[in-house]
């Protein structure tokens, strides 16, 4: 099995090829026969003709004329270029009536007449019946009888070259047709094959434009029977991943959900031994026990948040959204956060830069990018977030990244400094923001007055 | 202050439990919507903190049930369920606030401070009678410019005194606001804690109505 690598192509060049040599082969075919038949045609011709001149002879014998003095008044070269010029025929005869010669011999060997004195005369060599005669300076097809009553010849002739052209002609002639058909042919040909491809394209079209989350079925009935079985399969699948894509989500959502209540236990009692304890020991121990608690409290939130992206991109209508207000409050509420470690933010921003885009998912996107950017700067250092009409750039100051780091902090449960609190999940779900939305998130070391790692939203 | 505590999960009930008691909130325990509908039909509940997941009937309708018997007790909701829509019920059948799982203690305490002092129209965490101010938050109570040291039950009494000022609580009521269910009492202590009350705080501050009860003018 060769490969295909497009099946529109395939059966053009396929069906294009098999028809033109299809028709090649019926064309030599079609000019040998017809050039078959015409030259029996001619040959016909000139016994029929031998037979009316022998029939004029025969009466004229039997009438005991006394002088048989036939004339035929054939125009002379330079006339007959004038009367005809380009034309082959007209009222007053045809151009190529020189072409067909005749002699008349009596039974002893007398030229008795003739039409054209071009044909060779040679009255030892009659023989009855077809013959081929050349005389080295071109050839002639002859027609050759003996009268029995009175034992005359007649001889027909026809030259060769203008036999030959007349049947190529002929023969050609019959060709043109379909060779004028040709390119018509070719041209439906393409057409049908495209239409009878349309359905499939259809599909390609529709796969090609849907969203990477989309996995509505494809309406099975528009298509012909022999599509019907691959849309079912297709729509079979889409079911397939989608129930698994929501039996996944369900599970994330499940479990971090489950793992609320015995995180609130932990939590609650892990307070309630610091709050009683006396021992400062203790007390140390619970304290590391409680960020560990709350560290795994960040993760189960950010698994529900990514777990419920998709259901929100579908639930929320894109809008036009003031950034800076959105990310003054969470910034308000980070920088609340940073009173021990002096770390600050400094927003940078055009007018409220409105972005059409959806609010929740705008929210979440930006708390998880400084958030990172907290997590992850020195103490007492400003994060700069500048927003504009089409980029968010996001830059703490820290240690430079290697190239391999920077890839593995987009993906999941990954983090860029391992000493550093949080759940790897942060830019994930920037990433996956970001793919809903259409927006490309890069991360890339900038230094420039100070070294540091700059993420860069940016619409597409 | 007594608090009624709805959840189903005992070990987490506990540890709230614990918590509370800790600062000197008196709280009792239900792991059922219908004990806690009759636990707050029969009894005095300052406040309650409602789970929305129950076994039998669910928080929102525990509180939808309060809300059409005319209690207007402050509920608070405590929940896993942190979607808009849970929050938004849980408000529209008549919580008032909402706290997600899991919490930090002293957010919850404070929480439940804030609802108290809104449900009694007071804006600050001090409750003041006379020159007698009670200080709920920093658990302390000031005579004019000295401090007076109250045990925690005398606290307790003093505070739902002023909690409900002007109304007048019968020995009951107070005993059960104290104390809860969870204690063995002396069928006196009330009595007691009025009587070394009035003894650090002068007699004026709470009036006995024979047979009726007491209560803060």
């Amino acid at each position: 099995m060769f490969h295909i690598s497009s099946i529109k192509r395939f059966l053009l060049v396929a069906v294009i090829s098999l028809i033109t040599v299809a028709w090649l082969l019926s064309a030599v075919f079609n000019f040998h026969s017809s050039r078959e038949q015409v030259e029996e045609l001619f040959d016909a011709e000139l016994a029929q003709m031998s037979r009316i001149l022998q029939s004029v002879m025969t009466n004229h014998i039997r009438s005991n004329s006394e002088v048989f003095s036939p004339s035929l008044n054939y125009l002379d070269k330079d006339l007959l270029l004038e009367t005809f010029g380009h034309q082959e025929f007209n009222e007053r005869g045809h151009k190529y009536e020189k072409k067909l010669a005749f002699q008349v011999w009596d039974a002893q060997g007398n030229l008795f007449f003739e039409n054209s004195s071009e044909l060779p005369k040679h009255f030892d060599s009659l023989r009855a019946g077809y013959a081929d005669v050349n005389d080295g300076k071109r050839g002639w097809r002859t027609f050759t009888l003996q009268d029995p009553d009175f034992g005359f010849w007649v001889k027909s002739a026809q030259r060769e070259d203008v036999r030959t052209e007349l049947t190529a002609q002929i023969a050609l002639n019959t060709l043109l047709p379909s060779l004028l058909m040709m390119p018509v042919l070719i041209f439906l040909i393409a057409w049908l094959i495209r239409q009878g491809l349309e359905p499939l394209a259809q599909i390609s079209q529709s796969l090609k434009r849907r969203g990477y989350q989309n996995l509505d079925k494809i309406n099975a009935q528009t298509y012909p029977v022999e599509l019907v079985y691959l849309v079912g399969e297709l729509n079979d699948l889409f079911v397939r991943v989608s129930e698994a894509a929501e039996r996944e989500r369900r599970f994330t959502a499940d479990a971090a959900h489950e793992l609320r209540t015995p995180l609130s236990i932990s939590k609650v009692h892990l307070q309630n031994i610091l709050q009683v304890s006396q021992s400062a020991q203790a007390r140390e121990f619970v304290h590391k026990a409680l960020i560990g608690i709350d560290r795994l409290i960040h993760m189960v939130q950010q698994l529900l948040i990514l777990s419920r992206l998709d259901a929100q991109q579908e639930q929320e209508a894109p809008k036009l959204v003031a950034l800076y207000p959105l990310a003054k409050d969470i910034a308000a509420e980070l920088e609340a956060q940073q009173t021990q470690t002096g770390k600050g933010i400094i927003i940078k921003h055009q007018d409220d830069c409105i972005w059409l885009t959806r609010e929740v998912q705008m929210r979440i996107l930006l708390r998880n990018l400084l958030d990172n950017a907290f997590r992850y700067a020195h103490e007492h250092t400003q994060i700069e977030l500048e927003l504009t009409e089409n980029e968010i750039v996001v830059f703490n100051v820290c240690e430079p990244m290697t190239e391999e780091q920077l890839t593995r902090n987009l993906e999941r449960f990954k983090r860029g400094n391992s000493t550093q609190q949080g759940s790897g999940l942060g830019l994930s779900i920037c990433l996956q923001i970001c793919k809903q939305n259409d927006y490309t998130l890069t991360m890339k070391n900038r230094s420039t007055d100070v070294s540091g790692v700059e993420v860069r939203i940016t619409k597409n | 202050m007594r608090i009624l505590l709805v959840e189903d999960d005992e070990l987490l009930a506990d540890g709230i439990k614990t918590s509370l008691m800790l600062a000197n909130f008196n709280v009792d325990v239900v792991h059922k919507g219908e004990h806690a509908v009759h636990a707050l039909s029969c009894e005095q509940f300052d406040l309650c903190i409602l789970d929305i997941g129950l076994p039998g009937i669910s928080g929102f309708e525990v509180v939808n049930q309060l809300r059409k018997a005319q209690n207007n007790i402050p509920v608070l909701m405590l929940t896993a369920r942190d979607q808009i829509s849970d929050r938004v019920k849980g408000l529209d059948q008549g919580a008032d606030d909402y706290l997600l799982k899991p919490f930090d203690v002293e957010e919850l305490k404070a929480r439940i401070r804030a609802l108290v002092r809104r449900t009694h129209g007071d804006g600050s965490s001090k409750l003041a009678c006379g020159d007698v101010v009670v200080d709920v938050q920093a658990f302390s109570v000031m005579k004019g410019n000295q401090e007076v040291k109250l045990s925690p039950k005398e606290f307790s009494v003093l505070q739902e005194l002023l909690l409900h000022r002007g109304r007048v609580l019968s020995k009951d009521q107070l005993t059960e606001l104290v104390y809860g269910w969870s204690e063995d009492l002396d069928s006196n202590a009330i009595e007691v804690h009025v009587h070394h009350l009035r003894k650090k705080l002068g007699n004026d501050i709470i009036q006995t109505l024979r047979g009726v009860g007491y209560k803060v003018v």
